[in-house]
């Protein structure tokens, strides 16, 4: 590894901003990777993720701003900085008649020191695909390809804008893995997501969006002891109506929350209640005791430790599922 | 490791685009075919053109100079003669299928025809000699016609390089202008924009892409213009080359330039339409441009299908060469500079 990299961090944002006509889609946001770190980037779509890695990628000029990249301006030396980046695009499609080999072969052109191809197909576990045409190949190959071709330059760092979005399970855990191998390489990597389990099995660290500007920044940890520290206990009303539910929920909501001072977040989410509570068996005799006012039957009582979607859901009110 | 050159592999791989695409390849190259052989085969099968001719029946057919004009048109193997009633001839007439209408009134004889088409006038004066000698005119001239043979005059060799020309145009902005529409779409041009590749080298690309193809186009067209019609050009196939190469590079200049911007292939495809349409009519690809009012001649002579149509036919026809071409050339070269200049300054990558 080069000398220069340790010395700074690889990525260096100083409060970029981002505006498209009136609409501010970046609000003056800060951010650092260190070197060989995974930083994952979570949030409801149009929170301003993708925006914010555009232009942390070199694709979009900042508003305001200051950018480096392994200690470098963006702006005025931008294809020396692509020359060390690899970048996995949302919703890519590359030429559907090029064989696996001759796409990877197209796209190390571009560089300076490229790997060989043959090696790269050797990798991602493409070799009896080597000659065979994308429109051929299954979402999950297609995008190991894609993989392949955003680290046919030998990257130090390495941009993932959703790797596993309209996969299925056992494509992701291919894909996981491969990332995986690029993390005990020691490559710095900036993970967008929809996905928690992905989140944590592969980010150092967190960052979440909302509205443009970064809510909550941390290892998994740290982010679950701050912010679902506790149980979290999920319940259910025994009535399907929603005009009830939408009506009545609040209502419940206020007099829990105004006789039972226990817990420190609560969420409706379609017709479920999520709250996470310090002490949780006062928490489930208050919320029985509350329902049973209201002339509620409870359907559904969950209880589980806190995770990475608990705190996602307490700091945007939203299932990341829905957002 | 050897270093691949990122030119030559955008290059080839839009050769392969071409190759793989089984709609692309027979577009480009069976349609010229096709225009070939069923106008070359409507202007060149025909031993002698002749003309129809509308009789309506009823009418005094001897009147006034004692002849029988329905007979004496029919006696002439270049008329065809059709009779009917009033409704039946105007009918006739009005659908396209009978040139004239010979009608007689007490004073005399009526031809009735379109005087702005070349049909009827012809008509009309193959009637009126063919009357008037049946009428007992001698002519003091004796003159006979001899039919075209030489290869290079007959219409067919006129219509060669207008078809040349105009799938070098059709193909270039089609093709070109739906890839890089389809690249924007699929987010692979941002993919481009993320690597040091130089932008204008993707642009480039298109241009030397195009080459490759073009060369099988005007192989496929010049082999079947030979072997079917016995085409040769009379200028180098050299020049006839390098000048369709600059043909090529304008439109597929303006290609990229009508696609700078665009995302939606109907914007795209309205827009091909809209430029190549009106020079397909005007340029003189199918018909010479002689006949055309002199402001707009003015302003078709610098169109760039225009200039390569000419180009094309003086190499092929007249046996000119590049250096002979200049206007031509420089009107392509300008449409290829201009174009690929405004489109690198408005060219958006996603």
């Amino acid at each position: 590894m080069l000398p220069s990299i340790s010395r700074f961090p690889v990525v260096d944002a100083q409060s970029l901003t981002k505006k498209f006509g009136t609409l501010t889609a970046v609000d003056n946001i800060s951010l650092k990777l260190e070197p060989g770190e995974c930083l994952a980037i979570l949030g409801p779509n149009g929170a301003g993720k993708t925006t914010t890695v555009e232009m942390l990628e070199g694709l979009l000029t900042p508003t305001s701003g200051h950018l480096k990249v392994f200690g470098m301006d963006m702006q005025k030396q931008r294809s020396e900085i692509l020359e060390r980046v690899g970048v996995l695009l949302q919703e890519t499609n590359m030429y559907k008649r090029y064989t696996v080999k001759e796409t990877l072969q197209l796209f190390s052109s571009f560089y300076k020191n490229p790997d060989d191809p043959l090696a790269i197909i050797d990798r991602m576990n493409l070799k009896d695909k080597t000659n065979v045409q994308l429109k051929n190949l299954s979402g999950g190959q297609k995008q190991r390809v894609y993989l392949g071709a955003c680290l046919i330059n030998n990257p130090e760092l390495i941009f993932l804008d959703e790797p596993t979005t309209g996969l299925d399970p056992q494509s992701r855990r291919s894909i996981w893995d491969l990332l995986n191998a690029l993390k005990s390489h020691h490559k710095s990597m900036i993970l967008t997501t929809h996905y928690m389990e992905e989140a944590e099995k592969l980010a150092d660290r967190i960052i979440i969006f909302d509205h443009g500007k970064i809510i909550a920044e941390g290892t998994l940890n740290h982010l679950i002891a701050l912010h679902c520290d506790g149980q979290v206990i999920t319940f259910s009303l025994a009535t399907n109506h929603k005009q009830i539910l939408s009506d009545e929920l609040p209502k419940v909501l206020t007099s829990l929350k105004s006789e039972h001072q226990v817990f420190s977040s609560a969420v409706p989410i379609g017709n479920r209640v999520e709250i996470v509570a310090h002490s949780t068996s006062s928490m489930i005799t208050a919320i029985l005791e509350t329902l049973k006012k209201h002339n509620y039957e409870v359907h559904e009582l969950n209880m589980r430790s806190g995770s990475l979607e608990d705190v996602f859901i307490k700091l945007t009110g939203r299932s990341i599922r829905d957002a | 490791m050897h270093k691949r050159s990122s030119l030559i592999e955008l290059t080839k791989g839009r050769w392969r685009e071409f190759r793989r695409e089984p709609s692309a390849f027979f577009f480009v190259i069976f349609m010229p075919i096709l225009w070939m052989v069923i106008l070359g085969a409507a202007f060149s099968g025909k031993e002698n053109v002749k003309v129809q001719v509308g009789w309506i029946e009823g009418q005094t057919a001897t009147s006034p100079f004692n002849i029988d004009i329905p007979a004496s048109l029919s006696s002439n193997s270049a008329i065809i003669l059709h009779r009917g009633s009033v409704e039946e001839i105007n009918l006739k007439h009005l659908r396209g299928e009978i040139a004239a209408i010979v009608s007689t009134d007490p004073t005399g004889l009526k031809i009735i025809y379109d005087t702005a088409s070349q049909e009827g006038t012809n008509a009309s004066s193959i009637i009126k000699s063919t009357l008037q000698e049946a009428a007992g005119r001698t002519d003091p001239l004796s003159i006979t016609s001899e039919k075209i043979t030489i290869p290079g005059t007959r219409y067919i060799d006129f219509l060669i390089p207008g078809l040349l020309a105009l799938s070098i145009m059709t193909s270039s902005l089609f093709g070109t202008g739906m890839l890089i529409v389809s690249n924007r779409r699929e987010n692979l041009l941002k993919r481009y924009l993320a690597t040091p590749m130089k932008p204008h080298e993707y642009l480039i690309s298109h241009i030397f892409g195009r080459t490759f193809i073009f060369i099988v186009e005007v192989a496929a067209i010049l082999i079947t213009g030979y072997l079917m019609f016995g085409f040769k050009s009379a200028g180098s196939y050299i020049s006839l080359l390098a000048f369709a190469f600059l043909g090529t590079a304008a439109f597929t200049s303006l290609a990229i330039l009508c696609a700078a911007r665009t995302a939606n292939p109907a914007t795209m495809n309205g827009m091909t339409n809209i430029i190549s349409l009106p020079m397909m009519l005007v340029a003189g690809v199918w018909f010479s441009r002689a006949n055309f009012p002199e402001w707009l001649g003015q302003i078709v002579q610098y169109l760039p299908l225009t200039a390569l149509v000419d180009g094309l036919r003086r190499i092929a026809l007249e046996g000119a060469n590049l250096s002979t071409l200049m206007s031509e050339s420089v009107i392509l070269l300008a449409y290829t500079l201009l174009s690929t200049a405004a489109a690198t300054k408005l060219f958006k990558w996603y």
